[in-house]
């Protein structure tokens, strides 16, 4: 993001309006999924609200300017989460917040060791804010918070983002609480670490 | 009165050897403030405070250090703002501060403090001794600053990318604005004018316009700064950022809003501190456990004083 881009987007900002309603959709049944959107949905309600707009996590895709999960609606973003095929060519308006079993396979490719599994996030961290995201996560749910929470999580915060920052997702960089800016890449994957667990431990970081 | 006249030299010559100048150092791990003699940059005082002491003011006549617990979301007697003498001696006084107080303020006369609450994600204002406030501010608040003429507060938040700036007058939030990625910390420049906001993600700081509380200018730092503390020069020409994980003190030209020079440091410095005639830049590095002496004429390290473990924040008498 360029220094002038980045005051072109606060530039928009006066113009949203007082009353200024941003609604993202998530359709999704699995527990993990919704607890994640929701702690998301909860955060991103709570600096809208600091920042005068309002923020809706709806199941009503009508109207959404983002969708969470893996339901396509024609001309809105979609940001995945969960399990998936390999993605193919990068398409408009779709880009993939939960890693893919490529970027999974090329991080253990990565790493030496054997009879790991490679995860997008883990309750076990604790750098980088890591653990008080997990503690939030935990206090809220009295569960966990796993890979499938996080990245449900993280959706959801990059669609405010979106859409309090007015600025387009490419130029976009996020913090999900892994010591790094995230960003989309062009193959419009998020570009992140990932970690390989070993027996329930994080051994590594890739 | 011979002996009054005695007592009274001494007097004044216990409170000048008091007025000389220190570095103050939080060590968040060892549980204990270091403080330094400016003149010679050693350690003439190791005084024990309490839990995980993290941010450190200097109001003049006393010094203040947030102590938290290591329980989340709870508050506990471990949770206080503390004030002690300026040699290092003994703690004068305690006072709530909400839980787990991590980053604050506080106003000239040292009647008011302004801290944040992480895990409670509120800013509490106490005032002569007693929590008088409670505001809701962004998720994980944690830089706090208060400008020159005491009249603004700018709360920083981690997870919201937000800043919140509280009316010290009516104790209310009265605007928030979006900064980069993970906001750690601010600071205002010497007229007030302009207040310096790092973003450890964003790897930039952003600088506003206090007038309207508005971002007005980002400054990228560049490479793999991961900025945490700032602090503005005396005469405000030079801001000067702790880049925490790059291991290094960025040197900004305020008037350009570019950086001008990198500075290498010890391991991870978080807290940044500036002498009063601005020769000197002070930081406390957490993971060397120690503090590095910057020559500002010179653009290097010049001394290197060992601290307790896990030195987090700094301040150095106005």
């Amino acid at each position: 993001m360029t220094r002038r881009e980045f005051l072109a987007s606060l530039a928009v900002l006066p113009l949203l309006g007082e009353e200024r309603v941003i609604r993202v959709g998530h359709v999704a049944s699995d527990e993990r999924a919704l607890r994640g959107a929701q702690l998301g949905a909860e955060e991103a309600g709570r600096t809208a609200g600091l920042l005068g707009a309002r923020f809706e996590l709806v199941t009503d895709l009508d109207g959404v300017m983002a969708v969470v999960g893996q339901t396509e609606r024609p001309g809105v973003p979609l940001l995945t989460t969960g399990d998936m095929n390999e993605p193919g060519p990068p398409r408009p308006n779709v880009f993939h917040v939960s890693s893919t079993p490529a970027e999974r396979r090329a991080a253990l490719a990565r790493w030496s060791g054997e009879g790991g599994e490679v995860v997008d996030w883990h309750p076990s961290l604790t750098r980088f804010g890591a653990e008080q995201l997990n503690s939030r996560f935990e206090s809220r749910f009295g569960a966990p918070m796993d890979s499938l929470a996080w990245a449900s999580w993280m959706a959801v915060k990059i669609a405010a983002e979106l859409a309090l920052r007015a600025m387009p997702l490419e130029r976009l960089r996020f913090d999900g609480h892994k010591g790094e800016p995230l960003w989309f890449g062009e193959d419009h994957c998020l570009q992140q670490p990932l970690y390989v667990v070993v027996e329930g431990k994080v051994v590594a970081e890739l | 009165m011979k002996v009054l006249a005695v007592l009274g030299v001494l007097a004044v010559l216990s409170g000048s050897a008091q007025a000389a100048p220190f570095a103050y150092v939080s060590n968040e791990r060892s549980g204990t403030v270091s403080v330094i003699d400016l003149a010679t940059n050693k350690v003439v005082s190791t005084l024990r405070v309490g839990s995980r002491p993290r941010g450190i003011q200097v109001n003049g006549k006393r010094v203040f250090v947030a102590l938290s617990d290591t329980a989340r979301s709870a508050q506990s007697a471990a949770d206080a703002i503390v004030a002690f003498d300026p040699a290092g001696k003994r703690i004068l006084a305690r006072y709530d501060a909400g839980s787990d107080p991590e980053q604050f303020a506080v106003t000239r006369d040292g009647s008011t403090l302004f801290a944040s609450n992480e895990d409670a994600g509120t800013a509490s204002i106490t005032h002569q001794g007693k929590v008088v406030a409670t505001l809701i501010v962004g998720i994980e608040p944690e830089g706090v600053a208060i400008s020159p003429d005491g009249r603004w507060v700018y709360v920083t938040a981690e997870t919201s990318n937000t800043v919140s700036v509280i009316d010290t007058q009516a104790r209310k939030v009265v605007a928030s604005f979006l900064v980069d990625p993970r906001p750690r910390a601010a600071a205002f420049s010497p007229k007030g004018d302009r207040a310096y906001v790092t973003a450890e993600i964003g790897g930039t700081v952003s600088v506003v316009d206090t007038a309207t509380h508005q971002v007005i200018d980002v400054i990228d730092l560049g490479g793999r700064a991961k900025p945490v503390g700032v602090v503005a020069s005396p005469d405000g020409r030079r801001v000067y950022v702790a880049n925490g994980h790059g291991n290094s003190v960025a040197v900004i030209d305020a008037a350009k809003g570019k950086v001008i020079h990198t500075i290498p440091v010890g391991r991870r410095p978080w807290g940044i501190a500036v002498t009063r005639d601005g020769k000197r830049v002070y930081t406390a590095n957490g993971l060397s456990n120690d503090v590095s002496v910057i020559d500002t004429a010179a653009g290097r390290v010049v001394a290197t004083v060992k601290v307790g473990e896990g030195a987090w924040g700094i301040a150095i008498s106005l």
